[in-house]
């Protein structure tokens, strides 16, 4: 269990698109200097989670509860004014689609400097120096060149490392990370997720990583909350959710990727049924109509989370009924 | 396995195949120099094989797909199905021997015309071939439905009442309507969630064994490609730079590339993903337009030399009976 006071916690956030809850009584803790993955699957309400800790929601998505505990204050309660100041300089945050995130009609320096001139007061020298020793700490070769380009002459593994170096440049408490390498690669997203290890190592900073893939979040995360259709079904630390998941959806997304240590050509794992969309939840627990497990009673109300012994958080009704879970995978 | 002899004549000999797509500036600007987004790949296909093609994004994968079906125009070479030379034919000649070889799209919203019914899109190929038609046809789809995990019923719904897995499911049906001696699945998966993927990867695995189709399979991610494929491809820059045996490429690849794609897949296992000793590249993936000399991957490899820079390795038999294009690799 972790000792330290949570940086970030969030408590009962609840997110709605006209009368659907997209997101529907989120919380979690985050300590400082902590990797916690956000896991699931599209729609789930991973991103729009992300987004409401910022006041960032898009369009018709509405903040409609909760509260959001940071450095003392609620942030959602916080006017705009005050969250503009907080953000990209004590919350950072870094998109999946690196050249969407980027001004496409600014240079990569001026969206450098511009980042950094929010939070501290440089001369032009000097934030040119700054610019500099960023992309070079984010591993970009010959960062002079750079620095006078726009982002359509950069690829995307160089776009992300410029946006990190642009979300770190405040040295920020938190930095939330929705996919930030889906996009890229696999060998320029080895890269990203070293440089995203050093940079925690170095400042201490507290990741929110937000992720659909397995193997990811096993290199990076020192917890993990699982979220299936708006909600959080288990939390737990990193080795404890791999080795003992004790919520079926979380076993059976574990087990249904296909993985390198496998028996080729057999059958794999799978979930019946697909995603349910998005707002559109079935009634009880929202996993019940693919649930290996589910009973009358899964269906008819939304199960309560278990403290477990290992500091884990369960909502599954089964979750201590061995007897049954050998049936799960 | 599988393992289809080896004596057996090839499905597919593809011999020295490019595609260059050139580059222009403006509309109407003359050609300056190309985008080689192929660049002399040779390979062959047994019947009822699968072979994975893996590499990064960029390197050629779709363009090659594209190109045994002439979806692209290759720039070179040849591509023999069934001892048919397919860059050879023109018109009808194309149109019928195109028949014995079908594509599976990664977009499955896309490759399916929502204001057509499930039976009329899956009937298509059939009626447009005039191999079946009235209740003859109706038969077919239901056959074709029920291969895929649909019911009959299915024929007479639109896509939008679907699921990306269901409709990925129809999309496959459709492909196999023509009983094609081979399928090319361009990232069958990527679209689709994570739960819903072993759905179709399990389908496809059963079509392999029922029907004995050959399967050329496109993917970025490694594990998928290793869970399906009887052989498998690297490619990089248009080229490919090792073929093996699926067991030989994971237990002992052999291009310095394909070791760091392998050891960058991120293991779902906390402790054996943190014991692993990982060969993280740098550098960036060098543009086609404007290929490095000699070694394409020269630019990006821990082990290259003197000679990698000026000479290009070519795909060497190794005793293995695997293949491989580097200049070190033993
Ligand atoms: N019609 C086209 N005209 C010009 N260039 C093209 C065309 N199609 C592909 N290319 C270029 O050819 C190269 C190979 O592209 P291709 O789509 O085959 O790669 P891929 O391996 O399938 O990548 P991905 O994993 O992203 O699907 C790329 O540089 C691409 O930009
Ligand atoms: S030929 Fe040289 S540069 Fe190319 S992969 Fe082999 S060692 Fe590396
Ligand atoms: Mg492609």
């Amino acid at each position: 269990m972790t000792a330290a006071a949570p940086i970030l916690e969030v408590r009962d956030l609840a997110v709605a698109i006209g009368t659907r809850r997209v997101v529907d009584g989120v919380g979690f803790a985050l300590a400082p200097g902590e990797v916690l993955a956000l896991v699931g699957e599209s729609g789930c309400g991973k991103s729009m989670t992300a987004l409401a800790l910022l006041g960032l929601l898009p369009g018709a998505a509405r903040r409609v509860g909760g509260t959001i505990g940071f450095e003392g204050d609620d942030l959602a309660r916080l006017p705009e004014s005050r969250l503009r100041a907080i953000r990209g300089n004590r919350i950072s945050v870094i998109f999946q689609d690196p050249s969407g995130s980027l001004d496409p009609l600014m240079t990569v320096g001026d969206q450098l400097a511009e980042g950094l001139r929010a939070h501290r007061d440089l001369d032009r020298t000097a934030l040119r120096a700054r610019s500099l020793e960023m992309l070079a700490a984010v591993g970009i070769a010959e960062p002079e060149r750079r620095l006078a380009q726009y982002p359509f002459e950069l690829s995307g593994g160089m776009c992300q490392r410029v946006m990190i170096a642009i979300a770190l440049a405040a040295q920020p408490a938190v930095l939330l990370a929705d996919e930030p390498t889906t996009a890229l690669d696999v060998t320029i997203q080895a890269q990203i997720l070293d440089l995203m290890k050093d940079l925690r190592r170095a400042h201490g900073t507290a990741i929110v990583l937000i992720t659909h893939d397995m193997g990811v979040v096993a290199d990076m995360a020192d917890r993990v909350a699982v979220m299936y259709a708006g909600r959080i079904v288990e939390t737990g630390r990193v080795d404890a959710i791999f080795a003992d998941p004790r919520h079926p959806y979380t076993r059976l997304l574990l087990r249904s990727v296909p993985r390198l240590d496998d028996t080729p050509k057999t059958p794999m794992t799978v979930i019946s049924g697909s995603v349910p969309g998005q707002g559109d939840w079935p009634p009880g627990c929202r996993f019940a109509p693919r649930c290996p497990l589910a009973e009358d009673a899964c269906r008819a109300e939304i199960p309560a989370s278990a403290d477990l012994a290992d500091g884990r958080r369960v909502a599954c009704r089964r979750h201590a009924d061995d007897a049954a879970w050998g049936r799960v995978a | 396995m599988s393992a289809p002899a080896a004596t057996a004549a090839p499905l597919l000999e593809i011999e020295d195949l490019r595609v260059h797509f050139p580059l222009r500036r403006g509309l109407f600007g003359r050609a300056q120099g190309a985008v080689r987004a192929v660049d002399g790949v040779s390979l062959s296909m047994a019947r009822g094989e699968t072979l994975g093609l893996v590499g990064e994004s960029g390197c050629g994968k779709s363009t090659l797909g594209n190109a045994i079906l002439r979806i692209v125009e290759p720039s070179g070479g040849a591509i023999r199905l069934g001892g048919v030379d397919l860059a050879r034919l023109e018109g009808e000649a194309l149109r019928a021997a195109r028949r014995k070889a079908q594509m599976v799209f990664q977009d499955p919203f896309a490759s399916l015309d929502p204001r057509m019914r499930l039976g009329e899109s899956i009937g298509e190929p059939l009626l447009v071939h005039g191999l079946a038609r009235g209740a003859a046809l109706r038969a077919k789809v239901s056959d074709l439905l029920a291969r895929v995990g649909l019911q009959p019923e299915h024929a007479d719904r639109y896509p939008p009442e679907f699921s990306g897995g269901q409709r990925q499911r129809l999309v496959i049906a459709r492909a196999l309507a023509l009983s094609p001696d081979l399928v090319i699945c361009d990232e069958p998966v990527s679209a689709l969630d994570v739960s819903v993927r072993g759905q179709i990867l399990n389908l496809l695995l059963e079509l392999q064994r029922s029907l004995g189709t050959a399967f050329l399979f496109i993917s970025h991610d490694l594990s998928v490609v290793r869970h399906v494929s009887d052989r498998i491809a690297v490619m990089y820059l248009g080229r490919i730079v090792e073929i093996a045996p699926r067991d030989t490429l994971f237990a002992r690849p052999r291009h310095p590339y394909t070791q760091a794609l392998i050891s960058a897949i991120p293991l779902p296992d906390p402790k054996a993903q943190r014991a692993r000793r990982r060969i993280i590249l740098s550098g960036e993936i060098p543009s086609p337009a404007r290929p490095p000399s000699g070694c394409s991957f020269h630019t990006r490899c821990p082990l290259a030399t003197e000679r990698c820079r000026t000479e290009i390795p070519v795909l060497a038999p190794a005793t293995d009976g695997s293949q491989v294009a580097c200049h070190l690799a033993t």
